[in-house]
């Protein structure tokens, strides 16, 4: 007999052992078991379950095994979920340039409108703005100097710095000789 | 039907193909199968249970811990199914029932040694101490020295050396039963 054949005869003897009968791994354990990460206080129960059933051994060495794969799978899945995730945006972008042309074309009639209107205004004759607009009715108050006029012809005097006022407005007693002596 | 056609739902289809076949191939290799668990079974039902995670939240990312937790779930629950089975009636000589030796062109007699050598190695496993047993019981599951450490919460040389004197002891007790000699 070999050591080979001795453990072919263990397994044997396990393999009827039911996994309810040995309270058993659920799958999050056979998973850490598998990764090598048995807590602490499962260690008993985890080792005795695998030693006592080739039902348990074998699960937990087949998911040791495929744990390469599934890391590639979790991985090739990633890409994947990032390139849909990159096509859906890329797929919202061709609206944006239409809307751009859009816009754009909106904007252009707009300018047209404005300069088509202010070349047509441009092309007017003056006598119609001034026949609008007459001259008498509206003058320019500031430039047509009748302020001035109006300033040089007032009968009163300047009163600050008049001399001798009348007997109801006071001398100017900063400069008066009598204030100084 | 426009699913069907959509370039990123092939591409998962194509991916979960791929990782059944693997999957597959390691139910097979492992021997599941011989727990009475279908590996084609076993690869449909984590494909599906994975298809509706991924339907769930196509933007989700998927830890190879969580792959293989559905995947454990899945054969968990295939192996139950199996034993469930099992208990049912079987024929006296069905191919599913409890073989001490895997040859299946063992005779009455033949078998009936087989079950006393199985004896004899239970009752020369229990005589070990207990520190060597468990690790023992493991070695002969198949696991390596580094997994019974892991399992055991060893390091792998002590793990080694639990191992080499543990399967010692029990070919000398054997021997001593009368259940043969070994070949190492």
């Amino acid at each position: 007999m070999t050591e080979s054949s001795l453990s072919q005869l263990f397994r044997s003897s396990t393999q009827p052992q039911t996994l309810s009968a040995r309270a058993l791994i659920d799958a999050e354990t056979a998973v850490r078991a598998a990764q090598g990460r048995v807590v602490p206080h499962e260690r008993d129960d985890v080792a005795a379950a695998l030693a006592g059933s080739s039902a348990h051994a074998d699960l937990v060495q087949f998911l040791r095994a495929l744990e390469p794969a599934s890391a590639e799978l979790a991985q090739d899945l990633a890409r994947s979920a990032a390139h849909e995730s990159r096509e859906r945006r890329r797929g919202t972008h061709p609206r944006v340039p239409q809307r751009g042309w859009q816009w754009g074309a909106v904007a252009a009639g707009v300018v047209a409108a404005i300069a088509l209107f202010v070349v047509r205004d441009a092309g007017q004759p003056h006598g119609t703005l001034q026949a609008q607009f007459p001259q008498g009715a509206s003058a320019d108050a500031i430039f047509d100097g009748r302020l001035e006029t109006a300033v040089a012809g007032h009968a009163a005097p300047d009163r600050i710095f008049q001399a001798s006022g009348g007997d109801e407005v006071a001398q100017d007693r900063i400069f008066s000789a009598r204030s100084g002596g | 039907m426009g699913r069907i056609n959509d370039p990123n739902h092939e591409r998962l289809e194509r991916l979960l193909a791929d990782y059944g076949a693997k999957l597959r191939a390691l139910v097979s290799a492992h021997g599941l199968t011989r727990h009475g668990i279908d590996a084609d079974d076993v690869e449909q039902e984590v494909r599906i249970r994975l298809w509706r995670a991924i339907e769930r939240d196509r933007s989700a990312a998927f830890h190879a811990s969580y792959i293989q937790r559905v995947v454990a779930s899945t054969v968990i629950d295939a192996l139950r199914r199996a034993q469930v089975r099992a208990t049912e009636p079987l024929p006296e000589d069905s191919d599913d029932g409890f073989q001490p030796f895997p040859d299946r062109n063992l005779g009455p007699e033949e078998r009936a040694s087989g079950h006393q050598h199985v004896e004899k190695l239970r009752s020369c496993l229990n005589a070990l101490p207990e520190r060597r047993r468990l690790p023992i019981s493991l070695h002969l599951q198949g696991f390596a020295l580094q997994e019974i450490a892991d399992i055991v919460g060893t390091s792998a040389e002590a793990a080694r050396k639990l191992v080499s004197r543990g399967m010692d002891e029990l070919k000398d007790r054997l021997r001593e039963v009368g259940a043969g000699d070994f070949d190492d």
